[in-house]
């Protein structure tokens, strides 16, 4: 139920128009699912997790993509330390377990039908101040690739 | 009064709490909030004394067959007149099919059932056709995505069709039927007397081999507005022949949704044909076709034709590069009935949008809601951008998500959307990473003009 209670968590701060969530607290709710919620398969584990992460909301357009990260949390904010490339960005330094959400069909508007793939990627994240803010992709290994 | 819900965990007291209000609702949406087949008894006699209840959406709730047959009992009382009922994935299986078709012999109210991503089968569903064979049923909307059903479930549906004039939608997306089925189906549908409106097949094993089955659909179905074969391999020879159907007289299509279906620029000289000769069509997906900027070109000649009066326009993912926002631009430099336009997830690059901003900001231009998501743009973009969202009044929605705009970019953005000319009502930036300063300016910006969404 640990999803369960960061979303009631997150919507409590939102409803109770407090100052909002850190952007690594955002970074959380929208890409980091672990341990990665059972009895939610295929594409409905993006549609059901989408909306309790309020990624789809209405109001919202649907986002034409996105991944959670199944990996504790503190591993993502240990990748901060982990050597950045030209652009700022730092990867994991192995694999990691991740769906990624893909919209399909035409409509921006929910419901949003997505389709969902489940990988063994590195994640590349930005970070500030040694917490990761931003999911900047994924990528294979590259002895796979 | 209404209530709608999405994603809370109900303790015993909240549920209390919301049943005396759901006492006097008129439409109650409980989605996603870990109800289990007990509150269906509470919905039941809710459902039971409430008479004025007509839409109930529990989607995404664990309620089982058993919690259907307890809902059904509050269904089946002579006083309920629902006449929407949502129970997308909720954990049904066959077994709840007997519980529906009871409700669809019995209320008459009753004009639309969801009932997609429930592992209902072929064997359930042929038990809920029984249900719309009965002459009490008068339901126009059904929905049955992603419900396993195979080739068999067509012979079934085809005989209920043949019952049910009242029915206008049909949904059968995300099922493998294939192509003697959907064949099947199609000479069921020319036959019925129906007056369908909305025909939803994605993703049902088609291939070209169905199209001149579908395209009699189109042609003998003047009631056929809303047409969706996204997701098949129907490819260009398949395309060819829908397009006959689409240019038939008879044909009054208006939304038509051909995502992902192998296309390449090779079904761009018939569907050049349809924008230009289809007054009624005005919305067209080719998301996700390989369409390639030659065949962008071909498009954008129909698409300046008088005749042609398409509204919102989907060419996301097209493999399409700078190289054809020339000819996009000219299109919006006279096109006015142009309102939409989804051209992410194309290498258009700084130059093609600069290009694109030439049309974009010509008079006769009235686009309000432009998508250049992932279109490789940089902060190099972003003043040209910011021109167009303060020149145009009529452009309220603007995606620029997964672009490097960098905060240099975005405060160029920023800028625009504090002018007063700029009449933007959502400013999509989903994944696109920013500094601190920029996140605080962004912010700022929202509450000083709150009329402004700023989504990421």
């Amino acid at each position: 139920m640990a999803s369960w209670t960061l979303c009631v968590v997150l919507v409590l701060a939102t409803v109770a128009g407090a100052v909002g969530e850190t952007r690594y607290e955002k970074f959380l709710r929208q890409h980091v699912d672990h341990p990665r919620t059972l009895g939610l398969m295929g594409h409905r584990y993006c549609q059901v997790m989408l909306a309790r992460r309020q990624v789809t909301a209405s109001g919202r357009p649907c986002k034409p993509s996105n991944t959670f990260v199944h990996a504790p949390a503190e591993d993502l904010v240990a990748t901060c330390r982990n050597p950045a490339d030209a652009m700022g960005i730092h990867s994991t330094s192995s694999p990691m377990g991740i769906t990624a959400c893909r919209l399909r069909g035409g409509d921006t508007r929910p419901p949003c039908n997505y389709r969902a793939r489940q990988l063994q990627h590195h994640v590349r994240v930005a970070c500030l101040d040694g917490w990761p803010v931003h999911l900047a992709g994924t990528h294979a290994s590259p002895d796979e690739a | 009064m209404d209530l709608d819900i999405q994603c809370e965990e109900m303790d015993p007291s909240r549920w209390a709490e919301l049943l005396s209000t759901m006492k006097s609702c008129k439409s109650i949406r409980l989605d996603d909030c870990n109800l289990s087949s007990s509150n269906c008894k509470d919905l039941s006699s809710i459902i039971n004394t409430n008479p004025s209840l007509t839409e109930l959406k529990l989607n995404n709730n664990e309620l089982g067959d058993a919690g259907i047959e307890y809902l059904c009992k509050g269904l089946l009382t002579p006083s309920c007149s629902l006449q929407k009922l949502w129970l997308q994935n909720c954990n049904l299986t066959s077994a709840s099919c007997e519980t529906l078709r009871s409700v669809l012999s019995a209320q008459p109210s009753l004009t639309e059932l969801h009932v997609g991503d429930n592992k209902l089968g072929t064997a359930g569903v042929k038990v809920l056709c029984q249900g719309l064979m009965n002459p009490n049923c008068k339901l126009q909307k059904l929905q049955l995505e992603y419900c396993e059903l195979t080739a068999d479930i067509v012979e079934a549906l085809n005989a209920a069709l043949q019952t049910k004039p009242t029915l206008k939608e049909l949904s059968l997306s995300n099922n493998t039927l294939g192509d003697t089925a959907v064949k099947q189906l199609c000479r069921g549908l020319v036959e019925a007397s129906c007056n369908l409106e909305l025909l939803h097949l994605e993703n049902c094993g088609i291939t070209s081999d169905s199209c001149r089955d579908i395209s009699a659909v189109l042609s003998n179905k003047s009631s056929l507005i809303d047409l969706s074969v996204g997701d098949n391999k129907i490819g260009d020879s398949g395309l060819a022949l829908l397009c006959q159907g689409l240019l038939h007289p008879n044909c009054k299509i208006q939304k038509l949704w051909l995502w992902d279906c192998d296309l390449t620029s090779a079904s761009c000289k018939d569907l050049s044909r349809v924008l230009s000769t289809k007054e009624t069509l005005l919305e067209v997906s080719l998301i996700d076709n390989n369409l390639r900027d030659s065949g962008m070109e071909m498009l954008c000649q129909a698409l300046k034709d008088p005749k042609a009066n398409l509204q919102e326009l989907w060419i996301r993912e097209c493999g399409l590069t700078t190289a054809c926002c020339k000819a996009v631009s000219s299109v919006l430099s006279v096109n006015k009935h142009l309102k939409v336009l989804h051209i992410g997830e194309n290498k258009l690059g700084d130059a093609g949008v600069e290009l694109l901003c030439e049309g974009l900001l010509h008079p006769n231009c009235n686009i309000h809601s432009l998508w250049l998501g992932n279109c490789d743009l940089t902060a190099a973009c972003c003043a040209t951008l910011a021109t167009l969202m303060v020149a145009k009044p009529c452009l309220t929605e603007l995606d620029l998500s997964y672009n490097t705009l960098e905060d240099e970019g975005v405060r160029k953005l920023c800028e625009a959307v504090r002018n007063p000319n700029c009449k933007l009502q959502q400013l999509i930036l989903y994944d696109i990473f920013w500094s601190s300063e920029v996140d605080d300016e962004l912010r700022a910006l929202e509450e000083s003009k709150p009329e402004v969404k700023i989504i990421s």
